[in-house]
């Protein structure tokens, strides 16, 4: 699915602008990171192409929707085609990890047992398939982590938007996730990773958006290397400001 | 909206229910509790209905005539009342018809020989139409005087006395049961509307969840609405139940009533209780989407 955004600008507090003219052009099944310093507006962003905010100035296009004319009516259908992995993850703790993973699936009234033979798939994928029954407060940090994964790309989405999705998870389980995530292209997924981690990047080829301040201020393609402990300038190749 | 999602939807609302297990008895208690006062006054007006019925039938006036009137002047007596124009039907009883009625309800003859029917008074029983208006009452009463006034009759009663007494105590609780009714409602549809309010603001992780996954509007508020509506009836049922069995069980009240009145109170009839459910559960569905909708709205 392609994903276009053309001038987005957005602001919380008036007086506080927090995007300012931001355009991008994804193509479809590509693999994409936004970083950038802390508040410099990667959520927001995120949030915006997901239609959790509403688009104040400019426009984005994903596939065939239209983000700007997206309503109330409109925005749960938009959101079946897409996935997103929230920073704050927003799982049920009460609810066990199927549970959680199963309800997309269940608010477009999928049968129990496709649901639950999916769910089952993904959370093995993610190495949780000994946590079906366990209720998410039980899990650590990054077992919740890869159930919101899970939740995120069980209902088959032609976009996914993960906000840090390995924030929580040691070197290896986080190179585990971009894999998964990065398997997912082959199926013509778009991919929009937001991270802090700039090891994270030269795991595969990609596109990598640097935000600042509410602006993209650079963007280039990533070099594959090993993790290490280098510094990401020296990872980046072309580098252009769009 | 699709089969699968319509069974996604019934499947949450008894998950949900079943996760708030303890909440749904406080719910249902409080519906059951409020209502049972309706019920009761339903059930008081619909059985003083029954009795007024039953007691509707029979004459209007009783007009006892004094031992020693020879036969010629009852005829006299009877024929003078029976040319006013709001009298239907006057009947005689004489003694002698008193006496055999007397036996017929004691269902013996043991009274047959020897037993001075003279003792007993001989009565006129005089029915006016029955298209009389409040104007033809006050007549009514004043023939009432006339007849009084006559020499050969000792005393008359109004049969329709009792009876209005008691469409005066219909009437009154006729009133009374739609003030309760309405008070009941009211504090029905305030329960349901306190209990979606709590309901979502524990559930509003949930909300938040469900609609980031793409559930629709109609998928999130028909759980809280079909939950309502499950908890109105459950309510209303028990509220009925109590009442009922209430009624069913105080054996020395019924019997006191039954001797007092003839009469035997009987339960609400089935249209009355499927009108009272039905309605209880529209309340109680209204009620909850009121509250859930102007929840979403708040949020959004
Ligand atoms: N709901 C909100 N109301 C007001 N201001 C907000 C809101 N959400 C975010 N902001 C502000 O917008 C700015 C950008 O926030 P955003 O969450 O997009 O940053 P970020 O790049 O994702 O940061 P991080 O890397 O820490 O997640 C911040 O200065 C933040 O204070
Ligand atoms: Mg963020």
């Amino acid at each position: 699915m392609r994903v276009q955004a053309f001038h987005l600008g957005h602001t919380y507090l008036p007086e506080h602008p927090v995007l300012h003219d931001i355009s991008l052009d994804l193509s479809p099944g590509s693999l994409n990171y936004l970083i950038g310093p802390s508040g410099s507006g990667k959520s927001t962003l995120m949030k915006i192409l997901f239609g959790d905010e509403p688009i104040q100035t400019g426009q984005a296009l994903v596939g065939g929707w239209s983000l700007a004319h997206l309503t109330d009516k409109t925005r749960p259908y938009y959101r079946r085609e897409v996935g997103f992995v929230y920073q704050d993850l927003r799982l049920l703790p009460a609810w066990t990890a199927e549970e959680n993973v199963c309800l997309p699936l269940e608010a477009i009234g999928r049968s129990r047992r496709a649901q639950r033979s999916r769910a089952h798939e993904l959370l093995h994928q993610v190495g949780l398939g000994h946590h079906l029954r366990t209720p998410v407060a039980q899990l650590s940090g990054g077992e919740r982590q890869r159930v919101a994964i899970a939740r995120a790309l069980v209902h088959n989405p032609r976009f996914l938007l993960a906000d840090e999705p390995t924030a929580n998870l040691d070197p290896a389980l986080s190179d585990g996730v971009i894999e998964l995530l990065n398997e997912q292209r082959q199926r013509g997924v778009t991919l929009l990773i937001s991270t802090h981690d700039h090891q994270l990047i030269k795991l595969f080829r990609s596109q990598v958006y640097e935000m600042r301040r509410g602006i993209i201020s650079r963007h280039f393609t990533s070099q594959l290397g090993h993790r290490e402990g280098e510094s990401l300038s020296q990872g980046a190749g072309e580098s252009s400001h769009v | 909206m699709s089969f699968g999602v319509l069974r996604s939807i019934l499947r949450q609302t008894l998950l949900g229910m079943a996760r708030r297990f303890t909440t749904q008895w406080v719910v249902i208690a409080c519906v059951a509790a409020m209502q049972s006062i309706f019920a009761a006054t339903l059930l008081l007006t619909f059985n003083l209905d029954l009795l007024s019925d039953q007691w509707e039938r029979g004459g209007d006036l009783l007009v006892f005539i004094k031992p020693g009137t020879t036969q010629t002047e009852y005829e006299q007596l009877s024929a003078m009342i029976q040319t006013w124009e709001e009298v239907e039907n006057s009947s005689l009883k004489t003694p002698r018809d008193a006496l055999k009625e007397l036996q017929k309800s004691l269902d013996t003859d043991f009274l047959e020989t020897g037993f001075d029917d003279s003792v007993l008074p001989a009565t006129l029983e005089i029915e006016f139409s029955a298209s009389t208006t409040d104007e033809e009452q006050l007549e009514i009463r004043a023939k009432l005087l006339q007849i009084s006034e006559i020499d050969e009759v000792e005393a008359v009663t109004e049969g329709r006395g009792l009876l209005a007494r008691l469409y005066e105590l219909r009437e009154l609780i006729a009133v009374w049961r739609w003030i309760i009714g309405a008070w009941v409602g009211l504090s029905v549809m305030f329960v349901f509307s306190q209990f979606v309010k709590l309901n979502l603001h524990q559930r509003r992780r949930e909300v938040e969840v469900l609609s980031s996954v793409g559930a629709t509007k109609t998928f999130i508020l028909a759980p809280l609405l079909i939950e309502g509506a499950l908890q109105a009836m459950l309510g209303s049922l028990s509220a009925l139940w109590i009442v009922e069995s209430v009624l069913s069980n105080q054996r020395v009240g019924s019997e006191m009533i039954s001797d007092l009145l003839l009469f035997t109170p009987s339960p609400l009839s089935l249209r009355l209780s499927v009108t009272f459910i039905l309605f209880s559960t529209l309340l109680g569905t209204i009620a909850s989407w009121r509250a859930a909708s102007l929840f979403l709205k708040g949020r959004e």
